[in-house]
């Protein structure tokens, strides 16, 4: 009996079983009588199994939270990183807009501080040794032992700032910003180290916990005083207008001068841009992943309108991506939260800012320079005024009045010019008192130096800082008074090239523009392989004009500021080595407009 | 009890980006073991996947449900592994990147193509990736599917726009195609 042969590939279907019935009993037929026929679907079977038996591998555990993460910022963000420009109106009639608000339209600014548990855990190590040693000069002691030593070693060629040899500042060219920042408040008589006032005061250890939880940041996580932040926020938000226009601007910042940073080292810094005087303290953190993270929480929480920040174009030693982000203060304060809940943050605070109109008037000038035409003129009009003056606050009970001693050395030509500020309000009058005689340390001497007090409400959970007050303003070479007490200068650390953008942007915006700027950079030695390298590579391209910062064009225009608090994120076992790689600092600042 | 996958897809609909991990968790090694056949490459596989994933997250809102999840994922993933391919320029798996990737030698070439050799598994997985890398993107893809995902013939048509006559030719043309290439590896019915 002779059969008709099936279609070659109704073999392959039958081995496979994918025919039909017939199909099926058509080829079962063929094999019974076909031993070429059989040998065929012998060979296709072992084929198959060869193909089969391939073995099989798998995707890293990380790989779906990846996925997820980019899927997200990805969804919200586009692709390219293009956002659309916000819808507002231009900057000018924003600003004049938001000076007939007045109060209402405040400006919130915040500086979120981020770190990994991975790359900061060994200088904070050293740090809390320090702390530990000596309690009441903590701040002064944090210094990472080791891994500043490497890096001073090797940013030994780039000093701070041109300052001069001779001065102390040139004498510590080698030492990092923050050792700059502890040693100028070390001077300061009369004020309290941020840590030494953070012991033993509960209120003020979310300071200290702002170093301390990177080694442990479960059981050094600060009391969660959340709490007094997002009340803050939420206070703002109901006295402001309702606005949900939302604008982010970026910056990204090289500097040389900023060499000196590890990653998880926190730079503390006053902004006294605005009415408002604000305390920021930033964490270096990983740059590409607290960058995606920090993005994906704002979009999570419809803080949709961001500049993404630069990616890995910035050359140089250092560079710092900073977020500024515009929105509602209650979409920041529910982002923030995420990230706490996220893990990302072990804690975060935000301070309530100081009423500008409370502090001493020549504080107040200090603050409030008359607008900068050029760079000539703020070098000039002995810059000092913004920058050279201090802000101490003692260790304060919540609720308590909290002092502020203050000296300023405002230059008096250049506060000529300068319109007269509004008397404090008679409820916040300040109480002027010589904290300089008290303590009966030396002052810094200066021809207008003035040293007052300023008592005002210290709301539950602020402690004062003793830092440098800055204004946003790029100063190129710090006031010789300023090196000698080392102090923290924004110019200092921008190594703002004279005619930049920057400098442009900062000359045209009206007088209380401000932005918060500063910068990091990793060290060598003691980071993770990759920050090392990176530092080192950075290093040996170190390029004395570090070249534009693309500022944005338009002004933050803040007529507010409120103070920072620090966040100390945990890092998933699983992430740490694939976080290592790619360790790059990264300070993450909010601006956030009500 | 673990949803199945229109509850995820619900979910994810609804705002719940974690049940879209769910659904990565499920088939993210599934998709990544198919595309290294695919592709041959791991690395490329990973990252089609993850590309995969990420377009399907954004258009999940698009999923008609018409088909299986992982059927729509594999086809988001065919695509943007061509997207990929345009971009390279490389619309064949040259011999040369083969060898490259996967440290096999070309088989008419290597010497365990002779009878006398006796492959250990490792050469012979060499050996089968290279011959597969050698099919036609066509022939491969429906190959693959078939080989390492399982799928139905209709799931294959499905996923690569064909019919489903055409998928079962492929399927056959390329056993013929590597049973041609892997003549050495195979046994008389003898030798097992």
């Amino acid at each position: 009996m002779k059969h008709e042969q099936p279609p070659p590939e109704l073999i392959s279907a039958y081995l496979d079983g994918e025919t039909t019935p017939a199909e099926r009993a058509a080829v079962e037929l063929w094999i019974a009588n076909s031993a070429i026929f059989r040998q065929e679907l012998d060979e296709l079977r072992q084929i198959s199994d060869l193909v089969r038996d391939l073995p099989k591998q798998s995707l890293p555990p990380e790989f779906s939270a990846a996925v997820l993460q980019i899927a997200e910022r990805r969804t919200l963000l586009p692709e390219n990183g293009d956002v659309p420009k916000p819808t507002r109106a231009p900057a000018p009639r924003r600003w004049h807009a938001g000076y007939s608000l007045a109060v209402a339209a405040a400006l919130l600014f915040i500086g979120v501080q981020l770190t990994w548990f991975f790359a900061q855990r060994e200088p904070v190590q050293v740090e809390r040794a320090a702390r530990r040693a000596a309690p009441d000069i903590a701040m002064n002691d944090r210094r990472p032992a080791a891994p500043v030593e490497q890096h001073t070693a090797n940013s030994r060629a780039e000093p701070l700032n041109e300052a001069p040899a001779a001065t102390p500042m040139s004498s510590s060219a080698t030492a990092p910003v923050t050792e700059l920042l502890t040693d100028t408040r070390r001077k300061q008589p009369g004020e309290v180290p941020i840590d030494a006032a953070n012991a033993g005061s509960p209120q003020v250890k979310r300071s200290s916990a702002a170093t301390a939880a990177a080694g442990d940041p479960v059981a050094d996580a600060p009391q969660k005083s959340v709490g007094p932040a997002a009340p803050q926020v939420a206070a703002g938000a109901a006295a402001r207008p309702k606005n949900n226009m939302l604008a982010m601007r970026r910056m990204t910042v090289v500097g040389k001068n900023a060499a000196g940073l590890n990653i998880g080292q926190v730079v503390s810094t006053i902004d006294a841009s605005g009415d408002r005087v604000a305390v920021v303290k930033v964490y270096v953190v990983d740059r590409a992943a607290g960058l995606d993270q920090l993005q994906v929480v704002l979009l999570q929480n419809q803080v949709v309108d961001q500049t993404p920040p630069h990616r890995a174009e910035a050359q140089g030693p250092a560079r710092v991506e900073v977020l500024f982000v515009k929105a509602a203060p209650e979409q920041i304060a529910a982002a923030l939260e995420s990230m706490k809940q996220k893990d990302l943050l072990v804690d975060i605070k935000v301070q309530p800012s100081l009423e500008l109109a409370t502090l001493d008037r020549d504080v107040r000038r200090g603050l409030e320079s008359p607008e900068p035409t050029s760079l000539n003129a703020m070098q000039a009009d002995g810059a000092a005024k913004v920058a050279d003056a201090t802000v101490a606050a003692d260790k304060q009970t919540p609720g308590a009045p909290l002092k502020m001693q203050i000296q300023s050395r405002a230059a008096a030509p250049a506060l000529k010019g300068a319109a007269p500020m509004p008397p404090p309000a008679p409820e916040k009058a300040s109480t002027v008192q010589n904290e300089s005689a008290k303590s009966g340390e030396p002052t810094n001497a200066g021809p207008a130096r003035k040293d007052a007090s300023v008592e005002q409400k210290s709301p539950p959970g602020f402690a004062g800082a003793a830092l440098p007050l800055r204004r946003f303003a790029a100063l190129p070479n710090p006031p010789q008074e300023a090196r000698q007490n080392r102090m923290f200068l924004p110019s200092q650390v921008l190594n703002l090239a004279p005619g930049s953008p920057a400098l442009s942007n900062q000359a045209q915006a009206p007088s209380r523009g401000a932005a918060a700027v500063s910068v990091g950079v990793p060290a060598a030695g003691k980071l993770p392989l990759g920050a090392a390298t990176f530092a080192q590579k950075a290093g040996a391209k170190a390029d004395p004009s570090p070249g534009p910062i693309p500022l944005p064009a338009d002004d933050l225009a803040p007529p507010a500021v409120a103070a920072a608090q620090v966040a100390v994120p945990r890092a998933a076992g699983g992430q740490q080595r694939d976080l290592a790689r790619k360790a790059e600092p990264i300070r993450v600042i909010f601006v956030i407009e009500q | 009890m673990s949803k199945d996958d229109d509850e995820l897809i619900a979910d994810c609909l609804q705002g719940q980006t974690d049940a879209f991990g769910v659904l990565v968790l499920r088939y993210e090694n599934r998709l990544f073991n198919t595309l290294i056949g695919v592709l041959g490459s791991a690395e490329d596989a990973r990252d089609v996947a993850q590309d995969a994933f990420v377009l399907a997250f954004q258009k999940i809102h698009t999923f008609r449900r018409q088909s299986a999840f992982y059927s729509w994922l594999f086809r988001i993933a065919l695509n943007s592994a061509a997207s990929r391919q345009r971009k390279r320029n490389r619309v064949h798996v040259s011999l040369e990147a083969t060898r490259e990737r996967s440290g096999a030698e070309p088989v008419e070439t290597h010497p365990a193509a002779q009878p006398e050799f006796a492959l250990d598994v490792a050469e012979r997985q060499a050996l089968v990736r290279a011959a597969l890398a050698q099919l036609s993107d066509e022939f491969r893809t429906v190959l693959v599917l078939k080989e390492m995902d399982d799928l139905s013939y209709e799931e294959i048509a499905e996923i690569v726009d064909c019919p489903i006559g055409t998928v079962r030719s492929r399927i056959h043309r390329a056993r013929l195609e590597l049973r041609t290439r892997l003549k050495a590896l195979l046994k008389e019915p003898s030798e097992r």
